[in-house]
C-alpha cells in the first residue's frame, strides 16, 4: 500500500511538472519548428509526446488510485 | 453523393428511433429517465463523453483552427484534455463518494445541500445556463450553414435549426438520458470513423506527412510554431484555455453526469482511460485535416474549406458519412447540454412531489430548447472561441464545485461570492465594459489566480477555525 500511495504522489508530480514544462520554450518556443520528427514541426511533436506522456501516467494513475481508494460500492 | 446520404441519414434516424424506444421500455423511474438508472458501462461510457465532449466544435471548428492558427492547436486541445481525462477520473472518484453519501440530482442541487444555501446551486445553474446556451447555439447555427451550402433549396437557416431541435426534443423527451446516451454511442463511432478516413484522406493527398508540412512551410511558416500565424497562442491564452479545458468535469454538468451515471467507479476508470486512448485518433486526424486545408485553403473562408475538405474532396461515400456524421454531433452534443441544463434546473426544485417536478423539468427542457433555437439564429460565427468563452465561463464556479466536493467541513458563503463576481467580472470582459486585459494579464488568467489564492485562503481559515473550536 505505501509503495503504491508513493506511485501515486509520483503520478500526482509528473502532471504538475509536464503541465508546467508545455508553456516553457521548451514546449512552445516562440517562433522555432526545428529540430523536425517524421517532418512534423517541434510544437507539434513534442506536444504529441507530452500527450501519450500524460496517457501514460493516466493508465499508471488509475491502476494504483483504483486499489489505494477502493470505493464502497458493489464493483 | 446523395444516394448514399438518404441511405446513411436513414439508418441513422432508424437507429435513434430504435434506441429512443428501447431506452423508453427499459425505463421504469424518474431516476432512470433523469440518470440513465446510473448504470452505463465503460464502452458506453467511453462513447457519451467522447460524444459530448467531440461535437461539432472538433469536427468543423478545430480543423479550421489548426488551418487559421497552426500546430500550437495542439497544445489548446491535445495537451488540455490529456490533462482532463485525469481530472475526470480523480475529481470523479470524490463526486462520486459525495453523490453516494448525499444523493445526486445535479450538480447545483448538490451544491445548495453542501453549502445549506440555495445560493450555492442558483450560482452554479445559472453559469451553467449563460455559457451553455450560446455553445449550443452556435453548433446549431454551425450545422445549418453548412446545410444550406449541401442543400441550398431545401430549408432555410432557421428550419435546419427547427429540425434539429425538434428530432432531439423528440428522442430526449421519450426515453432520457439512456436514449441520449445510445445516440451518444453511434454519434462517437461515427465521428471517430469519419475524422479517421479524412485524416488519411488528408495525408495521402500529399503523399507522406513530411511532404504535407513542406507545403505548409511554403504557404505560411508562422503555422508550423506558436503563436501562429495571427498571434493567437500566446502564453497566457494557452494557459488560461488549459485551465478552463482540464476544470471541465467540474464545471459543466453534462460531463459531471456522465461520471456520476457511471455503474461504478470500475467503469468509470476504464472510462478515463477509454476516452485518452480513443481521442489519440481525434486529435491526429484533426491535426492533418487542418494543415491539410492550410497548404489547399489558406486563403478560404471556414465554410469553404470545411466544404472542400470534409466533403467535395472525399469519396462520395465518406462524404455522405460525414454530413450524416456531422449531423449526429450536433444533435448529441446539444441534446447533452440542454438535457444536463434540465439536470440541473430539476436538481434545485423544492417539495417532495416528484411527478410534479419532473413534469416542470420536462416543460424546462422544453423552453431550454426554444432558447438555444432563438439564440441559433442571432449568433455570430465564432465556434472554436465561443466554445472557449464556454468552457472559461463556466469554470469561474468551479471553487464552489471543487470545495463542496471535497472538502469535509461545511464550506462558507465566500465561495459563493467569489465564484459569482468572478463569473460577473468575466461577462462584464465579453461585454468590453471591463478590458479582457488589465496591466498585460489576461482578466480570466488573473481570475482564475484570485480566485485559487481566495479559495486556499477560505479553506485555511475555516480549517484553523475549526480545530481552535474543538481544541479544550
Amino acid at each position: 500500500m505505501k509503495n503504491k500511495k508513493r506511485i501515486w504522489t509520483i503520478v500526482r508530480i509528473a502532471i504538475i511538472v509536464l503541465s508546467i514544462l508545455v508553456f516553457t520554450p521548451v514546449v512552445i518556443p516562440k517562433g522555432v519548428y526545428t529540430p523536425e520528427l517524421f517532418g512534423m514541426p517541434y510544437t507539434l511533436w513534442v506536444g504529441m509526446v507530452i500527450y501519450f506522456s500524460f496517457l501514460i501516467l493516466i493508465l499508471i494513475g488509475v491502476s494504483v488510485h483504483s486499489k489505494i481508494y477502493k470505493e464502497e460500492e458493489n464493483d | 453523393m446523395i444516394k448514399w446520404f438518404w441511405i446513411f441519414a436513414g439508418l441513422f434516424i432508424l437507429l435513434l428511433v430504435v434506441v429512443s424506444t428501447k431506452a423508453m421500455k427499459k425505463n421504469k423511474s424518474i431516476n432512470d429517465f433523469m440518470l440513465a438508472g446510473s448504470s452505463v458501462g465503460a464502452i458506453l461510457g467511453i462513447l457519451t463523453y467522447a460524444a459530448a465532449l467531440f461535437s461539432a466544435f472538433i469536427f468543423i471548428g478545430i480543423p479550421d483552427f489548426f488551418r487559421v492558427h497552426g500546430v500550437g492547436a495542439w497544445i489548446f486541445l491535445a495537451v488540455a484534455d490529456g490533462v482532463m481525462f485525469f481530472m475526470m477520473f480523480w475529481f470523479g472518484y470524490h463526486l462520486r463518494k459525495k453523490a453516494r453519501e448525499i444523493g445526486y440530482k445535479g450538480v447545483a442541487g448538490m451544491m445548495s445541500v453542501i453549502f445549506k444555501t440555495r445560493w450555492a446551486g442558483i450560482v452554479v445553474f445559472i453559469a451553467a445556463f449563460i455559457f451553455l446556451i450560446p455553445y449550443v447555439a452556435i453548433q446549431i447555427r454551425g450545422i445549418s450553414m453548412f446545410f444550406i451550402a449541401i442543400f441550398p433549396n431545401a430549408l432555410p437557416h432557421y428550419g435546419w435549426a427547427i429540425l434539429i431541435i425538434s428530432i432531439m426534443l423528440l428522442y430526449s423527451e421519450i426515453g432520457g438520458l439512456k436514449a441520449i446516451v445510445f445516440s451518444d454511442a453511434i454519434q462517437a463511432i461515427l465521428l471517430l470513423v469519419v475524422l479517421s478516413i479524412i485524416g488519411y484522406n488528408s495525408v495521402k493527398y500529399f503523399g507522406n506527412v513530411e511532404d504535407l508540412f513542406n507545403q505548409v512551410k511554403e504557404i505560411d511558416p508562422a503555422l508550423l510554431s506558436t503563436p501562429g500565424p495571427k498571434g493567437l497562442f500566446t502564453t497566457q491564452f494557452l494557459i488560461a484555455s488549459f485551465i478552463a479545458i482540464i476544470l471541465l468535469p467540474l464545471s459543466q454538468p453534462q460531463f459531471s453526469s456522465r461520471i456520476v451515471i457511471m455503474k461504478s467507479m470500475k467503469e468509470t476508470y476504464k472510462m478515463a482511460a477509454g476516452i485518452g486512448v480513443v481521442s489519440v485518433v481525434v486529435f491526429i486526424s484533426t491535426a492533418f485535416i487542418g494543415m491539410y486545408g492550410a497548404a489547399r485553403y489558406s486563403n478560404a473562408s471556414t465554410q469553404e474549406f470545411v466544404q472542400n475538405a470534409l466533403l467535395f474532396d472525399q469519396p462520395n461515400v465518406v462524404a455522405a458519412l460525414a454530413i450524416v456524421g456531422l449531423f449526429a454531433a450536433v444533435l448529441s452534443t446539444s441534446n447533452a447540454q440542454i438535457f444536463a441544463l434540465g439536470s440541473e434546473f430539476r436538481s434545485l426544485l423544492e417539495g417532495a412531489d416528484e411527478k410534479a417536478n419532473f413534469k416542470r423539468t420536462k416543460i424546462a427542457l422544453f423552453i431550454f430548447a426554444l432558447i438555444v433555437l432563438v439564440t441559433s439564429i442571432l449568433i455570430g460565427d465564432e465556434l472554436v472561441l465561443l466554445a472557449r468563452m464556454s468552457f472559461a465561463g463556466t469554470s469561474m464556479i468551479v471553487p464552489i464545485v471543487l470545495i463542496g466536493v471535497i472538502s469535509k467541513r461545511k464550506p462558507g458563503m465566500e465561495i459563493i461570492i467569489f465564484s459569482a463576481i468572478s463569473l460577473l467580472v468575466f461577462l462584464l470582459t465579453l461585454f468590453n465594459i471591463i478590458p479582457s486585459v488589465l496591466y498585460n494579464i489576461r482578466v480570466d488568467l488573473g481570475l482564475y489566480i484570485l480566485l485559487l489564492i481566495m479559495s486556499l485562503v477560505s479553506v485555511l481559515v475555516r480549517k484553523t477555525h475549526s480545530t481552535e473550536k474543538q481544541s479544550p
